[in-house]
C-alpha cells in the first residue's frame, strides 16, 4: 500500500492518532503536499461522504473521519503555502436565529472544510446581522450555508436569505440551506441558491457552486 | 354504561378497534375543555429532586447540565451550546455523579405524582428518563458524544451502566406505588433522515440498557411505550424484543403504512403526524390543517392500532395564531376522529 493509500485508509477509518505520522512520512518521502491533500485526504473524505449517503456508515464514523482529516491538514498546512495551493473558497455557516441545534451544522461545516473550503463557523442562534457582517466583511467568502431544524425558525431562515440577497456581497456568494424541515420548494420560495439534504451532498454542492 | 376514555384506550392497547379514536398526547396551545372529554391517559409527575435554575432562568438537571430555551422552541429546553459538562468520556467518573436516593419517601412522592389523575377515567403513564443515548449527548454535545460512541464504546457502556443502576432503582421503587398502565422509555436516537448511529452500534451499546429498563414495566404488566423521533424504524424489531407495543410520535419519515401492515395492532402508532409538513408550519391555512388531520386519521385509524397526536410549533410572538392553529387540529379531531369508527360501521 502506498503512503497516499495509507493516508486515505486512515482518514476513512478515522484514525486520528496515526494520521499526523503518516502525513509526515509521506512528506519525508517527497510526495507533493497537494497530492497528499487532494488524493489522500479530500478524495478519502469524498468516499466517506458517499458511504454516509448510502447509509453504509453513520454520523459517528463520519465525525471521526473529518477529525482525522483535520489533524492531517494541520501537518500539511505549512507545506501548502509554498505550493501556491488555493482553497476552493471560504464558507460562512451557521444555524439561524432562534435555533440552538448544532449537529447538522457541525457536520456540514466539517464536510465543507474537508472538501477544501476555509470555514467561518458562526455557531448557533445566529442573527441575520451577524451573517451579513461575516459575509460583507470578508471578500473571500463565496458560500453561505444556513441551517434550521425547527419549523418555527424557517421564517428566520427566510429573513436571513432575504437580507443576504439584498446585501452588497450577493454577486460573489451562493446561498445554501438545509435542515430537517427544509425542502427544495422552500429553498426556491425564499430565494436561496441550493438545498441539500445531508452533509455529504452539502459539501459536493458547495464545491460545485464555488467552482462553477 | 358509557365507556370511559380509559377503557377506550385500553381497547386500542389490547389490539381491539376502539369505539372512538383516542387522542393520546396534548396538542400544544390547545385549549382543552376538561368537561368535553377526559384525557385518555395522563402522566405521573414524581418530583424526586427540587428543580434548579441558572441565572438566565434555564433549568439545571441533576448532573449539572444547563439548558436554555428560545421563543422558537416554545420553551423546549436544549442543553446550552458550547457549555457541556463532559469533554472526555474516559473522565466520566470524575464528572457524572448521581444524587443520593437515601431517605426518599417513595410512597409519598408516588402518591403525590398521580394526585391529578382520575384513574377511573384516565390511564396512568409513568416515564423514566430522557434516554441513555440522549444523556450522553446532553453531557458532551452531539459532536463529542457521537465520537465517544465510536471511539470509546466500553467507557460509554460503563457510564450507561452507572446511570442504569440509578434510574432502575428509581423506577422499581416508584412503579410499586404508581402502578401505571403505560411505562415509557424515551431516547431520540435518530435524525429526520437516518439514525444517528448504526443499528449494530445501537444493539451493542444502547439496546441492553433500554431492554433492562423496559423489563421493569414488563414485570408489572404495563404496556411499554417508546418515544423516538425521526427515522428510527430500523430498530423497531429490537424494541419489540423488549416489549414495546406503543410508539410515539411515529413520524412520517418512517414507512408508516408498511409498519402498520407489518405489525398490525400489536404495535400502536401514536402520532403519524407530519410535524414538519405545511400543516405544522406557522401561518398554515385552516383547510390545509383540517385536511391534514383527516388524511392522518384516514391513513392510520382503520382497524385500530392508532392514537391521534398532532403537534405544532407556535411562537410567543404570535400566540393567538398558534392557538387558532391548535383549535383547528383539535376541533377536526373531535368532529372527524371521534366519529371515525361509527362512520366505518
Amino acid at each position: 500500500m502506498s503512503k497516499i493509500q495509507e493516508i486515505a485508509a486512515a482518514i476513512e477509518a478515522g484514525k486520528s492518532k496515526i494520521i499526523a505520522e503518516l502525513v509526515q512520512a509521506a512528506l519525508d518521502e517527497g510526495i507533493a503536499p497537494l497530492e497528499i491533500l487532494n488524493v489522500g485526504m479530500i478524495d478519502a473524505m469524498s468516499a466517506v461522504g458517499d458511504k454516509f449517503q448510502k447509509e453504509e456508515i453513520f454520523i459517528p464514523e463520519m465525525l471521526v473521519a473529518a477529525r482525522a482529516m483535520k489533524k492531517g491538514v494541520e501537518v500539511l498546512q505549512p507545506h501548502l503555502g509554498d505550493t501556491g495551493a488555493a482553497t476552493v473558497g471560504k464558507a460562512v455557516i451557521g444555524t439561524v436565529s432562534g435555533d440552538l441545534h448544532d449537529i447538522g451544522k457541525n457536520l456540514v461545516s466539517m464536510m465543507i472544510e474537508s472538501a477544501g473550503f476555509e470555514v467561518n463557523d458562526l455557531g448557533v442562534d445566529v442573527s441575520l446581522e451577524k451573517f451579513i457582517e461575516a459575509v460583507e466583511g470578508d471578500e473571500k467568502v463565496n458560500v453561505v450555508a444556513l441551517s434550521a431544524l425547527l419549523t418555527t425558525t424557517m421564517p428566520a431562515m427566510k429573513e436571513t436569505v432575504a437580507a443576504l440577497n439584498a446585501s452588497k456581497a450577493r454577486g460573489r456568494i451562493k446561498i445554501m440551506v438545509g435542515g430537517a424541515p427544509i425542502t427544495p420548494e422552500f429553498c426556491k420560495e425564499i430565494g436561496a441558491d441550493a438545498y441539500t439534504p445531508d452533509a455529504a451532498s452539502a459539501a459536493q454542492k458547495a464545491k460545485e457552486l464555488a467552482t462553477a | 354504561m358509557t365507556m370511559t376514555e380509559r377503557e377506550n384506550l385500553l381497547r386500542v392497547a389490547n389490539g381491539q378497534e376502539p369505539a372512538w379514536l383516542p387522542r393520546k398526547g396534548i396538542v400544544p396551545y390547545a385549549d382543552v375543555d376538561p368537561e368535553e372529554h377526559k384525557p385518555c391517559c395522563l402522566g405521573a409527575m414524581p418530583m424526586l429532586f427540587p428543580p434548579k435554575t441558572n441565572a438566565r432562568g434555564g433549568r439545571i438537571d441533576i448532573f449539572g447540565v444547563e439548558y436554555e430555551a428560545t421563543d422558537s422552541t416554545d420553551g423546549l429546553q436544549l442543553p446550552m451550546p458550547n457549555h457541556f459538562i463532559l469533554d472526555d468520556v474516559t473522565k466520566w467518573r470524575d464528572v457524572i455523579k448521581v444524587p443520593s436516593l437515601e431517605g426518599i419517601d417513595w410512597r409519598a412522592i408516588a402518591e403525590k405524582s398521580v394526585e391529578h389523575i382520575d384513574r377511573k377515567e384516565s390511564c396512568v403513564s409513568m416515564g423514566t428518563h430522557v434516554g441513555y443515548f440522549q444523556h450522553l449527548m446532553n453531557f458532551m454535545g452531539f459532536t463529542e458524544g457521537l465520537i465517544a460512541l465510536q471511539e470509546e464504546p466500553e467507557e460509554v457502556m460503563e457510564l450507561y451502566a452507572y446511570l442504569a443502576e440509578f434510574y432502575e432503582t428509581i423506577s422499581k421503587k416508584l412503579i410499586e406505588y404508581i402502578k401505571p398502565d403505560f411505562y415509557g422509555l424515551t431516547d431520540d436516537t435518530a435524525t429526520a433522515r437516518s439514525p444517528f448511529i448504526s443499528n449494530e452500534m445501537y444493539r451493542k451499546i444502547v439496546k441492553p440498557f433500554h431492554a433492562s429498563l423496559a423489563k421493569i414495566g414488563v414485570d408489572h404488566d404495563c404496556f411499554i411505550e417508546m418515544h423516538n423521533c425521526g427515522r428510527c424504524e430500523d430498530v423497531i424489531d429490537d424494541w419489540r424484543e423488549f416489549g414495546v407495543s406503543f410508539w410515539n410520535p411515529a413520524q412520517v419519515m418512517n414507512d408508516l403504512p408498511g409498519i402498520k401492515k407489518k405489525y398490525g395492532n400489536s404495535l400502536i402508532l401514536n402520532g403519524c403526524w407530519d410535524s414538519s409538513g405545511p400543516a405544522g408550519w406557522p401561518g398554515a391555512k385552516e383547510e390545509l390543517v383540517r385536511q391534514a388531520v383527516r388524511d392522518c386519521i384516514d391513513a392510520y385509524a382503520p382497524g385500530g392500532g392508532f392514537c391521534f397526536w398532532a403537534s405544532l410549533y407556535g411562537s410567543k410572538d404570535n400566540e393567538k395564531q398558534a392557538r387558532q392553529h391548535a383549535f383547528w387540529i383539535t376541533d377536526e379531531y373531535n368532529k372527524y376522529g371521534r366519529t371515525f369508527y361509527q362512520r366505518q360501521g
